[in-house]
């Protein structure tokens, strides 16, 4: 068979090729540097730079009190040579505002963000960006986004009733 | 093989020349083995030989590092040495110092480099990265058991043989080499598991780094009515160190009453030997900032200024000199009142 | 459960007119395996090459290891997968030991990921000892990489199929049997051996960082427990295609590593419990789920002691250790299999993630450690995907004698954090 069979799939992936993912926007924020995410949802912050300016500017946003959603480093080796990387959080207005937990959650994030940073930079290393397949990595880091929008759609489903 | 050359490298007390009075000599070069130097080279079995020993005073050494290293790269120069031997250092923090800047300077040349220290030597945390500091004890009593270990891997890196700090006897390096072992990763997992099972010792593939935590005391509800210290770590003393205050590795703190002063500039200087002094010494509240606080003083935003400000040099400074230090100054600091304390670091 | 594992061991692979084994031989009837493949959905040709131990053969890029089986008694081929759901874990299975199914082609052009027949290369994998049936799989204009790495995925699991066809009808004397019933009845028989779960983490954030159990995505299910013979018997494929060193292939699932340590044991000095599953989340509220549940679910069963392994870097690094820290304030004990990253000097600190619980600690390799690579007479697979490599860095490549610098994190299987093989990291 050599002709596209689109009726063929094991998979759910129909759900996501035709159907946008559905994500709050009053409450949740992107940011990235990935043009493929930033044409797919609203309230993206899109960053000028690479891999390491989406880090530093999470960084920020975290001191300013807005929290984590998905772990700002990749799961794979590879991914980490990405120029792009897009990392969810949620805004502060928005997140739970008991006033014992805020700061040692805070505290954590920050935990995160800076160890993320120092990991990056050690695994990267002396090695260059791998800017020659940066569609390639766009079309997978979307996807890993999209895949993280569902995920903390199940879990987080009814937060703010 | 021809007979290699090695390098001596030794302070003024075991080169012979005389003891802390003598600490601030300038470097010579003297031919042949000297001192320990001497001991040392029977133990290489005629396969390398001693051709100079380097003799330099510790506190020169610590306060003129810049004049030190040219005088070393003269001898590199004309000597060329295939290996430079520096102490063993035993706990003696200024030697350990002057040791690790040999270190660093042979190292850059690519040129191999072995010591001996006690585990607390301030010198040992940046020399052990880049040589190969031999484990020793803390008095130089010892020096006829570090010099036969020194003079083992000395031969064994001239015959260009790998090292391993637990077989060899010296501090690991850090370095982290990725090798194979005779067990797969699963095995080894399992016979570990099986060993914590059964309370058995083991050991872990992957050490956790240690933190020293420290708890942070309550934070002081009314700043306007507190008193506060000013403490520092960067050396700041009246002018002519009354009180002899050593540039690196301290090994004492001193306490000055500026309960009459403004601010610092113009009675006191900075001694340490870790940064550049110029800015400090035209004005040494840029690192104890006296100035700044008693204009806070004024405006009533600290209740005051403690009388007396307390200071050390924190540069290659002993970690148990260090707690020993602040626990003594804390503790004064506690029965005088004080609310709280500014430390400055450079 | 019983499995009965049977091995037909093969030392060398030909083309013939009849896929058969005679003797050590292993013979493929390439046409009616090309034929057979191609039918498979959004297939527009495939081509298969034989790479043996010791050419001069370059692997590139490598999308998963399957190791060809023939399903003599009980559940047949990969439930969920490419057969009708039911139970594995019982039966008989003929083993074509000594080859593999190693399928190729890229789906984004990053990937990484080598197999070196020969020289140092070859030390680093364990596919550079197995006799190996490459697989290429090219799919038609248009296909969206979802589509396309099930494709690829299909066929690699098909032709292992096929090619295990070969193991039918035979008895070979080379059996293994995994036996063992339910907690219940294993408890009674061993009441006084410490209980053992193992922990496998397995990456299931999306498009190319998938793994499928009874084919369902891992991505959005809560850890679960599975009978090891299960886990022996194929119900855990890969769909792991980005990272080369810690991926866990589908060939790596069936012969896991640590669930055969553990088997040995079992009964003489552990009463092994079973195998928890558990999706490695992408969301921070996902780990705690994820992590919270399978501290619960050992505490539960009873254990007294677990190994947890990793798969992948970076992200995934937060969640051993929080499962690590969980289990061990519940008074379990655990061992934790990973790899590490110390850069090109080994200077670097290893993990970022610490806990001050994780005690036991088995590394399993450097993954920024530097190997020289040398040309290969032949690549089979991408040539481009030997630029990325060889692009990697300033330096990585010299063109006079066409050796290359390659870091272990691109050959597959280097750093497996299961255990397969014996690198390991010494302080010095």
């Amino acid at each position: 068979m050599k002709e596209l069979d689109k009726e063929y799939t094991l998979g759910v992936y129909k759900s996501i090729i035709n159907e946008k993912c559905k994500i709050n926007n009053n409450e949740f924020l992107i940011i990235s540097n990935n043009s493929i995410v930033n044409a797919s949802f609203e309230n993206v912050v899109m960053v000028d730079g690479s891999f390491i300016d989406v880090l530093n500017t999470v960084k920020k946003y975290i001191e300013d009190g807005n929290t984590l959603v998905t772990h700002p480093l990749p799961a794979s080796i590879r991914m980490m040579f990405s120029p792009v990387r897009s990392v969810i959080l949620i805004k502060k207005d928005i997140s739970d505002s008991q006033e014992t937990n805020i700061k040692s959650e805070q505290d954590m994030y920050l935990n995160i963000i800076t160890e993320s940073i120092d990991k990056y930079k050690s695994v990267l290393g002396k090695r260059n960006i791998d800017l020659k397949n940066k569609s390639d990595y766009e079309k997978i880091d979307y996807d890993l986004t999209v895949s993280a929008v569902e995920e903390n759609n199940f879990i987080n489903a009814f937060k703010n009733i | 093989m021809s007979e290699k050359k090695v390098l001596y490298y030794l302070n003024q007390f075991f080169g012979q020349i005389g003891g802390e009075e003598k600490a601030d000599i300038e470097p010579i070069c003297k031919e042949g083995a000297i001192g320990p130097a001497q001991a040392f080279e029977e133990k290489l079995n005629g396969k390398a030989k001693v051709i100079a020993t380097v003799i330099c005073g510790d506190n020169y050494f610590n306060e003129n590092r810049e004049k030190a290293i040219e005088f070393l790269n003269k001898v590199n120069d004309d000597i060329k040495p295939d290996i430079v031997v520096a102490g063993p250092a035993f706990n003696a923090g200024r030697y350990g110092m002057a040791c690790q800047g040999v270190a660093e300077f042979f190292n850059k040349k690519n040129i191999p480099v072995v010591s001996g220290m006690y585990e607390e030597n301030p010198g040992l945390d940046e020399s052990k990265k880049i040589a190969y500091v031999v484990k020793t004890a803390d008095s130089a009593a010892q020096m006829r058991n570090a010099l036969p270990v020194m003079a083992k891997i000395t031969l064994k890196l001239l015959d260009g043989e790998v090292c391993k700090p637990q077989e060899d006897g010296y501090f690991a390096q850090g370095k982290r080499l990725t090798v194979f072992s005779e067990k797969s990763g699963s095995v080894r997992a399992v016979e570990m598991l099986m060993k914590r099972l059964k309370n058995e010792e083991f050991e872990t593939e992957l050490p956790m780094p240690v933190f020293d935590a420290v708890e942070p005391a309550d934070a002081i509800k009314d700043l306007s009515k507190a008193t506060i210290a000013l403490v520092t770590t960067g050396g700041i003393v009246p002018h002519g160190n009354p009180d002899r205050i050593q540039s690196a590795s301290a090994q004492k703190w001193g306490k000055y009453d500026v309960s009459k002063l403004d601010k610092l500039t113009g009675e006191y200087c900075t001694i340490h030997g870790g940064y550049d002094p110029v800015y400090a010494n035209q004005e040494p509240d840029r690192v104890v900032p006296l100035d700044a606080f008693r204009e806070f003083e004024k405006e009533g935003k600290i209740g005051k200024v403690y009388d007396w400000f307390y200071t050390t040099t924190g540069t290659g400074t002993a970690i148990g000199n260090s707690i020993k230090f602040g626990s003594e100054i804390g503790e004064e600091l506690k029965a005088a009142g004080v609310d709280g304390v500014i430390l400055t670091s450079t | 459960m019983k499995l009965e594992l049977r091995r037909i061991h093969i030392n060398s692979i030909e083309f013939g007119s009849e896929t058969k084994i005679e003797g050590e031989k292993l013979i493929i009837d390439k046409e009616s395996l090309i034929e057979e493949l191609e039918k498979i959905p959004n297939v527009k040709s495939i081509k298969i090459d034989l790479a043996m131990p010791g050419e001069k053969t370059r692997i590139i890029p490598v999308k998963d290891v399957i190791q060809p089986r023939y399903k003599v008694e009980g559940t047949p081929g990969f439930a969920g997968v490419t057969s009708d759901v039911k139970p594995h874990g019982d039966g008989i299975v003929n083993i074509i030991e000594g080859a593999a199914i190693v399928t190729i082609g890229d789906i984004v052009g990053f990937q990484e990921g080598i197999i070196d027949m020969w020289g140092e290369g070859a030390k680093w994998t364990p596919f550079s000892k197995t006799c190996n049936i490459v697989v290429d799989i090219s799919v038609p204009e248009g296909i969206e990489p979802h589509e396309h790495e099930e494709t690829c995925r299909l066929v690699g699991l098909k032709a292992s199929e096929l090619v295990g066809l070969a193991a039918k009808g035979l008895t070979p004397s080379d059996v293994e049997v995994f036996e063992m019933g339910d907690n219940a009845e294993e408890t009674k028989k061993y009441p006084n051996l410490p209980k053992v779960v193992y922990v496998e983490m397995l990456i299931s954030q999306g498009l190319l960082h998938a793994s499928y159990i009874y084919g369902v995505d891992s991505a959005h299910i809560l850890p679960t427990f599975l009978h090891p013979n299960e886990e022996l018997d194929g119900a855990v494929i890969s769909g792991n295609c980005v990272a080369a060193c810690d991926k866990i292939t589908t060939y790596q699932h069936q012969n896991n590593a640590v669930i055969r340590e553990l088997y040995k044991l079992h009964g003489k000095e552990i009463n092994f419990l079973g195998v928890v599953l558990v999706p490695e989340m992408t969301t921070l509220n996902g780990k705690f789920v994820s992590c919270d549940y399978t501290a619960k679910l050992c505490k539960m069963l009873g254990a007294d002691g677990v190994i947890i392994s990793e798969e992948g870097y970076g992200n995934p690094d937060s969640d051993l250790v929080m499962i690590c820290s969980r289990v061990e304030k519940l008074g379990i004990k655990s061992v934790l299999i990973t790899d590490e990253c110390s850069g090109w000097d080994g200077m670097s600190q290893p993990l970022t993630d610490i806990a001050k619980e994780a005690v036991a600690v088995i590394s399993t390799g450097n993954v920024s450690h530097v190997i020289e690579l040398e040309k290969a007479d032949r690549v089979l697979g991408d040539p481009e995907a030997v630029a990325n490599i060889a692009g990697g860095w300033a330096g990585a490549y010299n063109p006079e004698d066409g050796t290359m610098k390659c870091e272990l994190n691109a050959v597959i299987g280097a750093t497996s954090e299961i255990g397969t093989h014996n690198a390991t990291v010494e302080l010095y």
